[in-house]
């Protein structure tokens, strides 16, 4: 249980820190990405092209260390509920984007199910991570 | 630390990187005129509504609507071609016999918020067709101005 929790703490670091990298470096394009999603008011399209992608770096290093390991989880899933609902809303719309998520390559192929699909995947990682550090350490008398 | 002790630090460190980089984005910015504004740089060709009208009145300009096929046969500016970018390479193979490399070809979408115009005429200018020009304003300025409408499919 031990392993598996520091497993996925390992692999969301990793996503994360992947995801954050690109979008730091590039944040003019990172916000054409967001734009491209058109969910956003034009006023809150830069605001989230600058802050999202340190949130995304900061929450991947916290979530190395034990104590805000469960605030980090909790970070995680909530962005990912955001980006799995936007990803699902412009699949609906038939919004022909591409995902922007780890390469701001605008050649980059269109968003597709298979993107909802890794997200809810990661969802349940970091729902896991959430729930095995939340839930009441037993105490050796109760072993 | 918790969840807004996380935030607190992610956003101070966003806060400073637009303050010491040397490419800082604006906090915010005007997108409405973003088509345009990438349609320049690139060097592509902007065509006004009244443009757009004086095209279709000539009849020698192909125009190309980049929407979804659904928004076409709901109403597109008549003559056009239906070309969803989405699907861009199957439409093309039927638009193709109507397209000559150095001929003029107008393209648009929904508006100004919508950029499958401006990837269609990128597209199109990485095929080799030269005089393509995108009227960035789309079908959302062009029936506002109470221009004819066509329904229905190609």
């Amino acid at each position: 249980m031990k392993a598996a929790l520091i497993i996925c703490r390992l692999f969301l670091a990793a996503i994360f820190l992947l995801a954050s990298v690109p979008k730091i470096i590039a944040p003019q394009e990172f916000a054409v990405a967001v734009y491209r999603y058109q969910l956003l008011p034009d006023d809150a399209i830069n605001l989230a092209a600058i802050f999202l992608p340190w949130i995304e770096l900061v929450a991947a290093i916290t979530i190395l260390i034990p104590r805000t390991s469960a605030a980090s989880a909790a970070i995680f899933f909530g962005m990912l509920v955001v980006f799995t609902v936007a990803i699902s809303i412009d699949l609906i719309r038939g919004i022909d984007i591409s995902c922007g998520c780890f390469t701001l390559d605008a050649d980059a192929g269109p968003i597709g199910w298979w993107e909802v699909v890794r997200d809810v995947g990661f969802l349940a990682v970091a729902g896991f991570v959430l729930w095995a550090d939340l839930r009441p350490a037993k105490s050796p008398a109760s072993m | 630390m918790n969840t807004a002790g996380i935030l607190l630090v992610a956003v101070a460190c966003g806060a400073a990187s637009q303050l010491v980089r040397r490419d800082p984005i604006p906090w915010f910015e005007d997108w409405s005129n973003y088509i345009e504004a990438k349609a320049l740089k690139e060097g592509i060709q902007l065509a006004t509504v009244a443009q757009a009208m004086t095209f279709l009145q000539s009849g020698t300009c192909v125009i190309l609507d980049a929407r979804p096929a659904a928004d076409y046969e709901a109403g597109h500016i008549p003559m056009a071609l239906s070309v969803p970018y989405e699907s861009v390479a199957d439409a093309m193979v039927m638009a193709q016999q109507h397209l000559t490399p150095a001929g003029p070809i107008m393209t648009y979408c929904s508006g100004k918020k919508c950029d499958e115009s401006f990837l269609l005429t990128q597209y199109l200018r990485r095929q080799g067709f030269t005089n393509v020009v995108l009227f960035a304003g789309g079908f959302e300025t062009w029936s506002a101005e109470g221009h004819p409408v066509e329904k229905g499919g190609q």
